[in-house]
């Protein structure tokens, strides 16, 4: 097993105990916890068996399995940083609307 | 309608914002000073005050746009005919309210801007700074003003919804000013006096006027 291998195993148990952490701290409903428990325990399994997706690299004309986790990661990236663009901005309008209803409030007093 | 309603957006600025209100409130029918937040005394400075001046208070800091939005809000609320913005650092001097507004009734015009001197008085980084906003907003949306900058202005308050701005930052003042343009209502200038012993203005550098001229480049196609 190289090294790449063992860091990605790592990284996958402690998601997986923040996971469940997070769902204890009732953070996490059970779905969120199903969703990202399997999420971590698949990459964990590809980690650990890069083989095992060889059929889809061979679907998709890939050369290597590495070449689609690479993909797959720069997809779920840009879709998490989108994701979180557009909270963020949500959540700034809905912040200044009460911070200014709420200023509001000493005029109509 | 009654009359003038001045805004005061103020972010720490304790030690002048009670003086300039009270300036202006002998000029204005309301004076609205909104507390963005800050983490000084400013709040304490006017929260006493008594009429015609408001203080409002942003819980936590929002920006000087946002505050600006706050202000008109309390204005329309008040029923004010006329909107007078300026700043609560002393730049501005309040004296100069009647000038704006006569301005604006004798020529029939719904916005008016000032410009300051800009002699030796305003630093070279600021003054180079402003040269190059005043040129993109004459070029790209034929704004003619020396000062888009400056936030000592007055309008008319049924213009408002056709120069709204939705930047919650300083950048709000210039969206401001480009819809004057863009929207073709009439507009006037003032010249007003440089007071700069009040020292530069607060966290504006360099990457803000560039950051402000990419916006303008976007204004352009989306206002």
């Amino acid at each position: 097993m190289v090294g790449i291998q063992l860091i990605a195993i790592v990284v996958a148990l402690a998601a997986v105990h923040l996971t469940h952490l997070y769902y204890k701290r009732l953070h996490f409903s059970k779905k969120e916890l199903l969703f990202w428990g399997f999420l971590w325990l698949v990459f964990m399994f590809v980690a650990i068996f890069p083989r095992s997706v060889s059929p889809l690299t061979g679907y998709l004309g890939l050369a290597r399995p590495m070449d689609l986790i690479m993909i797959i990661a720069f997809i779920v990236l840009f879709s998490l940083a989108f994701h979180n663009y557009v909270m963020a901005r949500k959540h700034e309008s809905a912040l200044e609307r009460l911070v200014r209803e709420i200023a509001l409030k000493d005029i109509d007093a | 309608m009654k009359g003038i309603a001045v805004v005061i957006p103020a972010y720490n600025e304790a030690a002048r914002v009670a003086e300039v209100a009270l300036g202006a409130a002998q000029h204005a029918e309301f004076v609205i000073v909104v507390d963005d937040g800050s983490t000084d005394t400013t709040w304490e400075a006017v929260k006493g005050l008594s009429r015609p001046i408001y203080p409002l208070r942003h819980r936590i800091n929002m920006g000087k746009g946002s505050a600006l939005k706050t202000g008109c809000a309390a204005a329309l609320r008040l029923g004010s005919e006329i909107i007078v913005m300026m700043d609560a650092d002393g730049q501005h001097p309040p004296e100069y309210i009647p000038r704006l507004v006569r301005h604006m009734r004798e020529n029939n015009l719904d916005f008016v801007f000032t410009e300051r001197s800009h002699g030796d008085r305003m630093p070279f980084v600021r003054r180079a700074g402003n040269w190059a906003v005043n040129k993109a907003a004459l070029h790209l949306f034929g704004l003619r003003t020396n000062d888009v900058w400056c936030g000592f202005r007055a309008f008319r308050l049924s213009c408002l919804p056709a120069v709204a701005w939705r930047a919650r930052d300083y950048s709000g003042e210039v969206q401001m000013a480009l819809s004057v343009a863009q929207k073709g209502i009439p507009y006037g200038t003032v010249p007003i006096p440089t007071i700069y012993e009040t020292g530069a203005a607060k966290g504006v550098h360099i990457l803000h006027g560039l950051k402000l001229l990419g916006q303008m480049a976007v204004w352009r196609i989306t206002l």
